[in-house]
């Protein structure tokens, strides 16, 4: 039997844990896992609707980012700007249409919601060259001081739209449609290759 | 070249698509489908578009971004961008 | 074995590291350090290659990217390269190279045979000779370019890896020479972020080939030092063996980091380029100056060089390109190079200067006991392809346009010139900037800027090293300032040494005495000579564009970095205009060539383009389906069981279909998620039948317009609740179709409360088709699958195999079908347990092959009939079409254009005699033995072979098509030559009532 709760990755067929790239001393310098499973859920409305935002506050715990490219946190759950009208709440996985309930029922009409847990790949890339691998793809501004912690932007990489957060220092999300998934995985590992990088067992 | 996105901010061409003029106004739905004005206004909104040198209200979306789309103005000749701003403000500068 | 033309000791080279090499095939030895150019002449090799026209034998003449003669091929095998400057490639062990241009060899070229017809070959020859007959063009081209050489490129895979970078910065510096370095420490200084660039391994600009001091230091040490602090500092990024190749729009500058050519190979993860994209706030040109050459009787000859490069031969690489030098000059510059040639042991033989007064330089040079002939030029070099043998002096008369006395005949291997300076403005023109003519420096300067940048040091006409210090000190405070950085200071500049240029005697074509024809070279890497100039404006191409282009003057691979003044300098004189009127050519990117693999970067081969996999894609390989790109996603095309050809397994697998039960992957079908209190009529406004009416939990297929009338793309729009549906596309239009709701909701109707999102990968689509497909699915749910519970175009949420999901009851194929999606993580779950639970029933998977025999079948349309070109009524929507609403495109579809009676119109065709296959592409036309041309009837958009009705057939769309039912034409391919009767049938060739589907 199929254990049913089992997800099955867009990456389940290149996934290898390990050391890989150019040997450099001091040991690989970029770390990267697939963050999964999640919980995704696209969230639409209009922020000067007071039932949408309030909706918003109590389905997920936090306000609605409204400054283009933040991110509000509430416990493990992200709501991530998109655009004007648009966020991404991210969590770790809370089971089939849960989340996307919850914030259905808090919203109401005020909201348009739909679930996209499936759609994507997320992949998590950290360590001190993480941003130099970006930067190979994406025409971002990367710095430091740019590119801060609980920040957030749309860019493309290899000719693919993808989200890129900031969740921590030398931390970065590459949010990717589910099908560029291994293409995307195959770039970023490849940009790395010069500094050495490390394949982590996949986390939410 | 680096185009504002009124929401994103500077960012590089090559997350924007050009989507045309925005000058062009989509024209009322018929009132009376035989009215000779409106077929022309019709045939005007279709098929003419102007391509005019020097400063153009222009039509872009940040289709890899935040997918909005917005105006700028736009120097045809020398790529200069005087202004970006949601469709329903007015925009500023060039000489305009 | 000839004599080592090295120094004893001295420059900038490593001599504890020999590095081996081969040129033409011959073994030599050079140091850590050296350029294969310094290489060269160290070991004595003055004939380098053989020009481009007349396969004239050239040099070393320059010591940087200007140089036009000495241009090698590099490398062998794959990673062969033609055209590369020798002065720009730093030697390393085992590096391979060889002359271009010669056959068969550099020191025997028979073309050089070209050489004692140069009469012959004028500018404007090839135009003028080869083009009659113009039918002959093609070949002669292929003879003249054997002729003409231009090195070869490999003919095999590039084996290098390649990258792009992007980078933002506050102050980019564009050169580390003096004024750059200053320009980035100001900068940096002031907590900006800067990005220093400079093409050559070590920076300093030209302090690298002199001996100049700054402040008290030796000014290559004060360069080392300079780039000590910077490197300390946070945010400063300094990227050397890195060209600012073009300047962009909104300061976007393009740099090509040459991360890997100085190795023997680029191995493993090192790419051998980098190409950068840089928006920096502000920018500071840095650019430095090249020397001009002089234009006098055969001043090509193997040893003629310009002074500042012998100069740098010395200092920099300890290598004398001669031992016996004459120095001609128009300015004091060359006097700081002769004595410091003479320091490192070169006999310097004369300086000739065409000016009349003597100068404070002048006397540093006669301390010496250095002849100096003032008011005297070089008006020709005796020499050959062995280089220089001696050259040929004479005085000026009074107005210094004619020589004058007798000749003066001096010994020499080597001859320096000197024509002034020219800024190097590339960068500071591409950006748009305003040139202005400054007549004492003889030269175009940089005036008016047009983008965020600012010109310091030579590149703006700012000769001495003090000068350049504080130029670019201040520049780089002034830019940083400018980007915000309100508090920046220009860093002190150490006073240093100081050497300018003087007065310059400008003398653009050097007289030669009475009846005497030299080639007095103006475009060294062209050929083009005094003469082709001349020639071009006698025969009316006075505008400087015009002229360039008939002689190809400053069109090779330097950009004409040496020959662009002199060359405009001589179009003025000749038509008699001061050389503002005549203006400049327009400096084009890049400044110095990228290669392809720069620009590629990472797209290719596997990289070329992303792949969209579906949640079932490795399924499908492990199954052995034939893949096919459909976009960007790979979809399977058919599954071929061993033993069976291809065309057996598409058969067998629409016959599963037709007689059984197949599964199809449906996943790439677009999928836009439509939410809102005013979804509904959203919907009513983009297709032209209503969506207003469509019931909760029931599918409708629609068809959507563009304004001009014509079918946009179409699908089936399920609704969920009151105000949430999902519409389907085409899979090629998926992105389209959302840009066009998005245009639609954003610019058009604003008021309208919509959202959409694409949800296409958040589905994995499975079509189950054939009758036996109701019977599959209840295997795999719980759920009630009757016709009464999932009717024709119903749409319910259900649970499937323990998951959550949907099934759709549509049908694409004309069997009974449904349509099931579930989150695509689970797909490959739920497929598995319809094969499985289906194994007993014979359910097999089938490709795009069979599920297009399926629709031609049906004559459902797909891209190939949604053309562009067809409206809705073309293709038998015409009775869907709503009248009561508006809708995009309905303005169009009443015009005359869309009534005409004889409008093509989509049609089914059989092969009349059952055995002749329609021809793919065909023409549809009456009788294909009439007369050509023929009227084109229509055109055939899809062909097969019925495996169910075991006959040929086809769609085609057909002028008056619907009306010519029962007609015999013929489908006629030319191109082929093949053709066959047919006959006009109902698109709806199989199952025409429809019984089917609904069963």
């Amino acid at each position: 039997m199929v254990d049913l709760t089992e997800r099955v990755s867009a990456l389940a067929a290149i996934y290898e844990t390990g050391t890989f790239g150019a040997t450099v001393d001091g040991g690989p310098s970029v770390a990267f896992s697939e963050r999964r499973p999640l919980s995704i859920v696209h969230v639409a409305g209009k922020p000067d609707d007071k039932a949408f935002s309030d909706g918003v506050k109590t389905a997920c715990g936090c306000d609605l980012p409204t400054t283009p490219g933040d991110i509000a946190t509430s416990g493990d759950l992200s709501l991530v700007w998109l655009a004007p009208e648009r966020w991404l709440a991210v969590c770790p996985n809370r089971g089939s249409g849960v989340l996307e309930a919850a914030f259905r029922d808090a919203c109401g009409d005020s909201g348009a919601i739909i679930d996209v847990s499936h759609g994507r790949t997320v992949i998590r890339l950290s360590g001190a060259n993480a941003r130099t691998v970006l930067m190979k793809g994406a025409p971002l501004d990367f710095h430091k001081k740019v590119f801060t912690p609980g920040r957030a932007a749309q860019s493309a990489i290899s000719q693919c739209g993808t989200l890129i957060t900031c969740p921590a220092e030398d931390t970065f999300d590459v949010y990717v449609f589910r099908a560029f998934g291994q293409h995307m995985w195959e770039w970023l590992t490849d940009a790395a290759g010069e500094f050495g990088y490390s394949v982590e067992t996949p986390a939410t | 070249m680096l185009i504002k996105c009124p929401w994103c901010g500077d960012r590089a061409l090559q997350e924007f698509s050009y989507q045309g003029d925005a000058t062009v106004q989509r024209p009322a739905e018929p009132a009376e489908p035989t009215d000779a004005k409106w077929d022309d206004e019709w045939y005007q909104f279709v098929y003419l578009r102007d391509d005019p040198k020097g400063w153009h209200d222009e039509l872009w979306q940040h289709n890899l971004g935040c997918r909005k789309h917005f105006k700028a103005r736009r120097n045809t000749v020398t790529h200069e961008i005087a202004d970006t701003g949601p469709m329903n403000e007015e925009l500023k500068g060039g000489d305009k | 074995m000839s004599r080592s033309y090295r120094t004893p000791e001295g420059g900038r080279i490593d001599r504890s590291k020999l590095l081996n090499f081969t040129f033409d095939g011959k073994a030599y030895t050079g140091f850590q350090g050296d350029t294969l150019a310094s290489a060269l002449l160290a070991n004595g090799v003055k004939l380098i290659a053989r020009s481009f026209k007349y396969h004239r034998p050239r040099g070393i003449m320059s010591a940087g990217p200007e140089e036009p003669c000495g241009m090698i091929q590099l490398r062998e095998g794959n990673r062969t390269e033609p055209n590369i400057r020798a002065t720009q490639v730093e030697l390393f062990d085992g590096l391979q190279a060889s002359s271009q241009n010669r056959w068969p060899s550099v020191k025997w070229d028979i073309n050089s045979i070209n050489n004692l017809f140069n009469r012959m070959l004028p500018a404007g020859f090839y135009y003028k000779t080869f083009m009659w007959p113009k039918a002959m063009w093609m070949t002669y081209e292929e003879v003249i370019r054997h002729a003409a050489g231009m090195g070869r490129s490999a003919d095999l895979p590039d084996p290098d890896r390649y990258e792009h970078m992007h980078a933002y910065c506050d102050v980019l510096v564009a050169g580390g020479g003096p004024a750059g370095l200053m320009a980035a420490k100001s900068a940096a200084e002031s907590g900006a972020r800067v990005i220093l660039v400079d093409e050559h391994p070590e920076l300093g600009g030209h302090l690298r080939g002199r001996k100049s001091k700054v402040g008290a230091k030796d000014a290559m040490d004060w360069v080392a030092g300079v780039r000590a602090e910077l490197e300390a500092m946070e945010d400063v990024t300094i990227l050397s063996r890195t060209t600012v190749a073009s300047y962009y729009d909104h300061n976007m500058l393009v740099l090509n980091e040459h991360t890997g050519d100085h190795l023997p190979t680029a191995e493993g993860w090192t790419p051998r380029q980098r190409n950068w994209k840089v928006w920096a706030k502000q920018v500071v040109l840095a650019t430095g100056s090249i020397e001009r050459p002089l234009v006098f009787g055969n001043n090509d000859v193997p040893g003629v060089m310009l002074t500042n490069a012998i100069q740098t031969y010395a200092n920099q690489y300890g290598v004398t390109p001669g031992n016996n030098a004459v120095i001609f000059t128009n300015n004091d510059s060359a006097y700081e190079a002769v004595l410091d040639m003479h320091d490192a042991g070169i006999r310097v033989a004369a300086v000739v200067d065409n000016r009349k007064v003597e100068t404070a330089a002048t006397a540093t040079v006669r301390e010496r006991g250095i002849p100096v002939f003032h008011n005297h030029v070089v008006f020709n070099v005796n020499g050959n392809k062995h280089g220089v043998k001696s050259v040929e002096v004479m005085a000026l008369n009074e107005a210094g346009d004619h020589v004058a006395g007798s000749i003066i005949k001096l010994e020499c291997d080597v001859l320096g010139m000197s024509g002034g300076w020219t800024p190097t403005v590339h960068l500071f023109s591409q950006s748009r900037g305003k040139l202005k003519w400054n007549e004492e420096l003889t030269t175009f300067v940089p005036s008016e800027s047009f983008q965020q940048e600012r010109s310091a040091g030579a590149c703006n006409a700012t000769w001495g090293l003090n000068g350049c210090l504080k130029e670019g000190a201040k520049a780089g405070a002034e830019a940083a300032k400018a980007a915000g950085f309100v508090g920046a200071k220009a860093a002190s500049a150490p006073k240093s040494d100081d050497h300018g240029m003087g007065d310059i005697r400008a003398m653009w074509r050097v007289p030669q005495p009475p009846h005497t024809h030299l080639k007095r070279f103006v475009d060294f890497q062209d050929d083009v000579a005094t003469s082709d100039v001349e020639l071009a404006v006698r025969e009316g191409y006075t505008s400087i564009e015009h002229a360039k282009r008939y002689t190809t003057l400053g069109m090779g691979t330097d950009q004409g970095k040496t020959s662009n003044v002199n060359g405009l300098a001589i179009v003025s004189e000749e038509l008699d205009k001061p050389i503002p009127e005549v203006g400049h050519t327009t400096f084009r990117p890049p400044y110095t060539a990228v290669t392809m693999g720069a620009i590629t970067g990472t797209e290719r081969g596997h990289h070329f383009s992303p792949i969209r996999r579906s949640p079932l894609h490795d399924w499908h390989l492990n199954a052995g389906a034939t893949m096919v790109p459909a976009g960007m996603w790979m979809r399977a095309q058919y599954y071929q069981h061993p033993g069976e050809g291809m065309w057996d397994a598409i058969y067998r697998e629409t016959l599963n279909v037709r007689n059984n039960v197949g599964l199809f992957d449906v996943s790439p079908l677009g999928k836009i998620d439509v939410q809102g209190p005013d979804a509904a009529e959203f919907l009513n406004r983009c297709y032209i039948n209503g969506f207003g009416k469509l019931a909760v939990g029931k599918c409708r297929y629609g068809v959507m317009l563009r304004e001009d009338g014509m079918i946009f793309d179409d699908g089936t729009t399920s609704r969920f609740s009151e105000n949430h549906f999902m519409m389907t596309t085409t899979t090629a239009k998926a992105g389209p179709v959302m840009q066009h709701l998005e245009y639609l909701l954003d610019v058009e109707w604003p008021e309208l409360n919509v959202h959409v999102v694409s949800v296409t990968e958040e589905w994995c689509g499975m079509a189950v088709a054939g009758p036996n497909s109701r019977e599959l699915l209840s295997r795999i749910t719980d759920a009630d699958v009757s016709d009464e519970a999932i009717p024709f175009m119903g749409v319910t949420e259900v649970d499937i195999c323990g998951v959550p999901g949907r099934i759709y009851r549509i049908s694409f194929s004309g069997e009974l079908a449904y349509e099931v999606g579930v989150p695509s993580d689970w797909g490959t779950h739920v497929w598995s347990q319809l094969m499985e639970k289906g194994a007993d029933m014979g359910v097999a998977p089938y490709g795009t092959e069979a599920m297009g025999i399926m629709r031609i079948e049906k004559g459902h349309v797909v891209g190939a009939e949604l053309n562009g070109r067809t409206t809705a009524d073309d293709l038998g929507f015409g009775p869907m079409t709503s009248s009561k609403k508006a809708f995009i495109g309905q303005h169009a579809i009443g015009k005359p254009a869309f009534l005409e009676t004889d409008r093509k119109q989509l049609t089914g065709l059989k092969s009349v005699d059952g055995k002749t296959k329609i021809p793919r592409g065909a023409q549809i036309v009456a009788d294909p033995a009439g007369r050509i041309p023929m009227e084109q009837l229509g055109e055939v958009t899809a062909n097969c072979y019925s495996p169910s009705m075991k006959e040929f057939i086809g769609l085609a769309i057909v002028k008056n098509g619907r009306e010519r039912k029962g007609e015999k034409l013929w489908a006629y391919s030319p191109l082929t030559n093949e053709k066959c009767q047919v006959e006009l049938v109902s698109p709806h060739m199989y199952d025409p009532e429809g019984e089917k589907v609904r069963g």
